[in-house]
């Protein structure tokens, strides 16, 4: 196996054109007798899983220092919260 | 030869990844969070927009293409993926395999910029521009600025592309920072289809 492979980047990248998949059924659909909004939120907390995983395994924030680890976390929190509460308030 | 050059024949040790540390320098990663708030700020303005005017919103996203949107989320996930692959090779001194991962990354940006650039000509071809208003608005500028940034990303990616087929030494830090960038235009793809083409 070359050097570069590996099997982690490829998972995530499964694990991701997965999830996108999910985002789109129940964006189409809806199914498992899930309304609106809370398809909405599941298609955010999706959203929130792949932006993490790029962001982790991609970016490597994971091996970064410890402040920049923080932010990035921080930074995507804020990201749901901001669009789960409007989302919810809408 | 210095640290935190890459060429033929080093063992390029700069790039392995270590511990506690910034990947790319710290430049660029306050250059993403500058970018990722200013983002944001156009989301937020999206949602509280959107909020005002449901109807009107859920109305005119009706019209935009989720699977085209699903499609574009898949190129630019794969293009991450072959990217990182990309600046592990760089990582282990492997140029030829470097340069071919990146000219992949780029191909499947280029097919993004096209397949984007379908979709919007789609788009007014059934009357819907950003002269419309409301949701459009959001739909055209986020989606341009966006494709600006794709649009960079390609030019650094072909800049570490020639750098790798030339034999030219690249700084371990440029090439991170190069990486990383192109993720950040994978990421905020991802916040942007999220919020617009599914949330709204």
């Amino acid at each position: 196996m070359p050097r570069t492979t590996s099997p982690r980047l490829l998972l995530v990248w499964a694990a991701l054109v997965a999830l996108t998949a999910v985002s789109v059924v129940v964006e189409e659909d809806a199914p498992l007798g899930l309304d609106g909004r809370a398809a909405g939120l599941l298609i955010l907390a999706v959203a929130l899983v792949k932006a993490s995983a790029v962001a982790w395994e991609y970016m490597e924030a994971g091996a970064a220092t410890r402040a920049l680890r923080i932010g990035v976390a921080v930074a995507l929190c804020g990201w749901l919260a901001l669009v789960g509460g409007l989302f919810l308030a809408g | 030869m210095a640290d935190g050059v890459v060429a033929v024949g080093s063992p390029a040790r700069a790039l392995e990844p270590r511990a506690s540390r910034i990947p790319g320098g710290a430049g660029i990663w306050i250059f993403l969070a500058v970018d990722f708030t200013y983002f944001t700020a156009i989301f937020a303005a999206f949602m509280v927009d959107r909020a005002d005017r449901p109807e009107a919103f859920a109305a005119a996203r009706g019209t935009v293409d989720v699977l085209t949107g699903g499609l574009n989320t898949l190129l630019l996930l794969s293009a991450s993926y072959v990217a990182a692959r990309a600046l592990r090779a760089m990582r282990h001194d492997e140029r030829r395999a470097a340069g071919r991962y990146l000219l992949a990354a780029a191909a499947l940006g280029v097919a993004f910029v096209l397949s984007k650039a379908r979709e919007w000509a789609i788009e007014l071809d059934h009357g819907h521009s950003p002269g419309d208003g409301g949701f459009y608005v959001y739909y055209y500028f986020a989606g341009g600025m966006h494709l600006l940034h794709v649009l960079i990303g390609l030019a650094v990616l072909a800049w570490l592309h020639r750098r790798m087929r030339t034999g030219a030494a690249v700084r371990a830090e440029a090439a991170e920072a190069g990486v990383v960038y192109w993720h950040m235009v994978d990421l905020l793809w991802i916040l942007l289809f999220a919020t617009i083409y599914l949330a709204a």
